[in-house]
């Protein structure tokens, strides 16, 4: 249904993106050359092998891999444009106050292991309120719309909103990480394998849970898998990556019914299977 | 990882000081063994013994000092005993107790470890009771206590020390017997006749030398200080053999007019235990060791 | 400290950690009492002149020294727990007595430099690891390095010479007023720093490598915010145990103070106990140090059910 050519408003567009990491021995180049486009309202799936670079570029977006909070060197070149409403902003290079802003207002995101990715020692309602730390509203107005959000994933009430992370399931974290990310209606969500670590039980109501929020909130979605049956579900575009290049990028009926690309079809192929080569050679994605 | 798996140790000892280039580890070992052998070359360096005393050449300053002279070239004591002997053969005195107190401590440490390791059962969770209870006790009152007991005889700070100071070596022995169990290959070779305490020193010794080496070039210090503390305080190593510690706390009276008294011991106790952490720590990130056994 | 995981939640923990604790305070009073038999009777030293048999017979029944060892062990134990630690064989003053007059000097210093260390030995660490190219901290933590290596005693004799000698702005010796107890103070909290510092850089390095962090910074958080409440807070779960285990450490660099700065704590009756034999006095120090060092571990765990949820609630 959904089709490129039509006018949509462009959201995040990037344009010969290289991602390197120094290692001990020398350089790790992650994505190379990477270009693509994401439509408001939309939903474009990145499929890949691991290692394939799929995360490395996700997090390029939001610049995540700077230090000091990182221990690992990485450059990014390229662009990576961000639309706004009014204005249009250049996410590589971007000063720190900028990209803060961009993660605060604009961009959401959302991570594979929930476990480790929710701080163990702060309480659910309040690693989520702290989303809204900058948003110049009452604190009691903020306390609000947690509820209001936690309710909306499935974790109302203060039993989970005063809960540490590992007294949830699985499932319960990785809506906790929805939560956290959705609470600020960001225009753009970028879901890194969020339901790779999950039950296949769970892995379904994840995902009906993730289309909800974003059907509610007219968000945009990348959605980052290595699981050709979860696109399908989720994503009306699909890219295709490759030892950190995109290889094909088209509707995913398209792609996926008449694949030009031979790794394309290697994927397809192998798809019921076991995943296979889970050795990565570049830096676990 | 590799080097802290349990096999990485069948390899010879020497192959893992061929990866060490010549830098701060082999830089601070130069110098400690240089201090070392100012320490059993003695006899040698300097002909006035250090218990001479020379009432006349009282609180000599050192030769850099107006009033200084190259007889004396670190200066005199209060009762112008020559310092430069004294520090030398003070050297001599802290790192033969500590050596054989280190040696004492080692051998009771890694017997213990490999008897719980071995064993197991009751017999571990008595040894890590007890290595519990070593940490909390304060050495210190553990060593007097010791001292009250037996007196301030040189063999007996050798055997407090190492009643002490066991627990670390028992501790890691411990861990790499019990990683070896794991493997299963000490019960292949049960089975294949050896004694159990043939097992352990074929299997277990060889992979604990690198821990062990780590273990203790970073205790060595605290040993070390230890009998300087307890001299300092005056109830370790008694006059009239020198004793850096000693030479530290008797000049303390004389800070003022004397420091060097104080000073050039302290000197000689900081630069050897600054030394051997450096070479503890460089060695522990080289071999890749890690001690929470 | 990797003992810490232990399942049955709040419950097992604490009453596992106060049933540690007693033990250890068991094993203490066996070894001081075992010491103090094998130093002999005290009638030796009461009758330098010696006695006849029947005579040490008839006072070894009194003093219940004919009863078998546990028994005698059974009594010792009710009478410290009673508070009668003896007399001292030197002087025959009280025991008690004698510490409780010096007991506040030690403690004040002491709980002063564990404070210190605590306030900047924590900061020192966590900055080391946020800002690892910085020459400043770069330079702390050299200066933090050479702390791990001397000694207490070395510490406090340089700092006499530099502040009370060289500068002359400190007094040196006891403890009248505020101004007397910096030098002391920080003599004692210097080492302590050091492994601070150096435990708080390693886990903070363990923490900005985790996930949770990445989220952090996803939600737009600033880097103050994210090094605060993310980094920092998980890094202090690990440091706990290391306060803990460093008591033992501080309370031995107080005798050294003490005896570097002639303070009147009870490092010098310790001392003096030693020179002159007298082990009912230093059997008191032996019990009452690790008694302190017992009851801050047991804080120290309550401390660390209380910054780690894990463990307060159990999984």
């Amino acid at each position: 249904m959904a089709d490129p050519n039509t006018k949509r408003r462009l959201l995040l567009s990037a344009r010969d993106v290289n991602v390197s990491f120094e290692v001990a021995n020398g350089i790790v180049e992650a994505v190379r050359d990477l270009s693509l486009e994401i439509f408001a309202g939309e939903t474009l799936a990145l499929v890949g092998e691991s290692g394939s670079g799929k995360s490395a570029f996700a997090k390029s977006i939001l610049d995540m891999h700077q230090p000091p909070f990182t221990r690992r060197r990485c450059v990014i070149q390229g662009e990576i444009e961000y639309h706004r409403a009014s204005d249009v902003l250049q996410l590589v290079g971007a000063d720190g106050k900028t990209m803060r802003a961009v993660r605060e207002k604009e961009i959401g995101m959302i991570f594979q292991d929930a476990m480790s990715s929710l701080n163990p020692v702060i309480r659910l309602g309040k690693q989520v309120y702290e989303a809204l730390s900058y948003v110049p509203i009452e604190p009691s107005k903020r306390w609000l719309q947690v509820s209001e959000i936690l309710n909306e994933v499935g974790l109302g009430g203060t039993r989970y909103s005063r809960a540490f992370p590992h007294q949830l399931s699985g499932g319960q974290r990785q809506r906790a990480m929805i939560a956290i990310a959705a609470v600020r209606c960001p225009s753009l969500l970028i879901a890194d394998e969020p339901t790779t670590a999950l039950d296949v039980t769970v892995q379904a109501q994840i995902l009906s849970l993730l289309k909800r929020v974003q059907a509610s909130s007219n968000m945009s979605m990348l959605f980052i898998t290595h699981d050709l049956g979860v696109v399908y579900d989720v994503a009306e575009r699909v890219a295709v990556m490759c030892a950190g290049r995109i290889v094909e990028l088209g509707n995913v009926s398209q792609v996926f019914g008449d694949p030009q690309n031979a790794y394309t079809r290697t994927l397809l192929e192998n798809r019921p299977g076991p995943t296979r080569k889970r050795k990565a050679k570049v830096a676990r994605a | 990882m590799s080097h802290s798996s349990p096999f990485s140790g069948n390899s010879s000892f020497w192959k893992y000081f061929q990866g060490i280039k010549p830098d701060r580890v082999w830089v601070c070992s130069v110098l400690l063994l240089g201090i070392v052998l100012l320490g059993l070359l003695a006899p040698v360096i300097t002909h006035i013994e250090p218990t001479t005393v020379n009432l006349l050449a009282r609180s000599k300053p050192p030769v850099w000092y107006e009033g200084g002279s190259w007889y004396y070239p670190l200066g005199t004591d209060n009762l112008g005993r020559d310092m430069l002997s004294r520090c030398l053969y003070g050297i001599r005195t802290s790192f033969g107790i500590a050596t054989l107190g280190l040696i004492f401590s080692a051998i009771l440490g890694v017997s213990i470890g490999i008897i719980a390791g071995l064993v197991g059962g009751y017999a571990d969770e008595l040894l890590m009771f007890i290595t519990d209870v070593f940490i909390t006790i304060p050495n210190l009152l553990l060593l007097l206590a010791g001292i009250v007991l037996l007196g301030t005889e040189i063999w007996v700070l050798i055997v407090m020390i190492g009643l002490i100071r066991w627990e670390a070596y028992a501790r890691i022995v411990r861990g790499q017997v019990m990683a070896l169990r794991e493997l299963g290959f000490i019960e292949a070779s049960h089975v294949l006749g050896a004694s159990r305490l043939r097992i352990a020193v074929a299997h277990v010794l060889p992979n604990l030398i690198s821990p062990l080496t780590v273990i203790l070039t970073l205790s060595f210090p605290s040993v070390l200080l230890m009998e300087a503390g307890l001299s300092f305080l005056g109830v370790g190593v008694q006059p009239p053999t020198p004793s850096l510690g000693r030479m530290i706390g008797s000049g303390r009276d004389y800070l003022l007019d004397a420091w060097w008294m104080s000073g050039m011991p302290s000197i000689v106790i900081v630069s050897i235990t600054l030394l051997f952490q450096l070479i503890g720590d460089g060695l522990r990130d080289k071999l890749d060791v890690r001690l929470d056994g | 400290m990797a003992r810490l995981a232990v399942s049955g939640g709040i419950v097992g923990f604490i009453s596992g950690r106060i049933v540690r604790a007693i033990l250890t305070m068991f094993v203490v009073l066996l070894i001081s009492f075992v010491v103090g038999r094998l130093s002999g009777t005290p009638f030796e030293i009461m009758f330098p002149d010696g006695l006849t048999v029947d005579h040490q017979i008839a006072l070894e029944k009194k003093f219940k020294l004919d009863l078998p060892m546990h028994e005698q062990f059974k009594l010792y134990v009710t009478q410290i727990f009673k508070g009668d630690f003896g007399r001292s064989l030197h002087t025959g003053e009280k025991v008690w007595a004698m510490y409780a007059l010096r007991m506040p000097a030690t403690l004040a210093v002491g709980s002063l430099a564990l404070l210190v260390a605590i306030i900047i030995g924590l900061p020192l660490g966590a900055l080391s690891a946020l800002y690892r190219k910085n020459v400043g901290v770069t330079g702390a933590l050299l200066l933090v390095f050479l702390g791990y290596a001397v000694p207490h005693f070395v510490i406090g004799i340089g700092l006499i010479l530099l502040f009370g000698y060289v500068l002359q702005i400190l007094p040196t010796t006891s403890l009248d007023t505020w101004r007397h107890f910096v030098l002391p103070t920080i003599t004692l909290a210097i080492p302590m720093i050091a492994v601070l510092a150096r435990f708080m850089r390693a886990a903070m390095l363990d923490a900005i490598g985790q996930d949770y962090v990445s989220t952090a910074t996803s939600k737009g958080l600033t880097d103050a915010d994210i090094a605060k409440n993310h980094i920092f807070r998980n890094a202090l779960v690990p440091i706990i145990s290391v306060v803990g285990l460093e008591i033992a450490g501080l309370l031995n660099g107080t005798i050294f103070v003490e005896t570097v700065f002639s303070l009147p704590g009870v490092g010098r009756i310790l001392i003096g106990a030693v020179e002159q034999r007298d082990y009912p006095v230093l059997q008191f120090g032996l019990i009452a140090y690790s008694l302190i060092v017992v009851t801050v571990n047991l804080i120290v765990d309550l401390l660390y059910v209380v910054a780690d949820p894990r463990i307060r609630l159990g999984k």
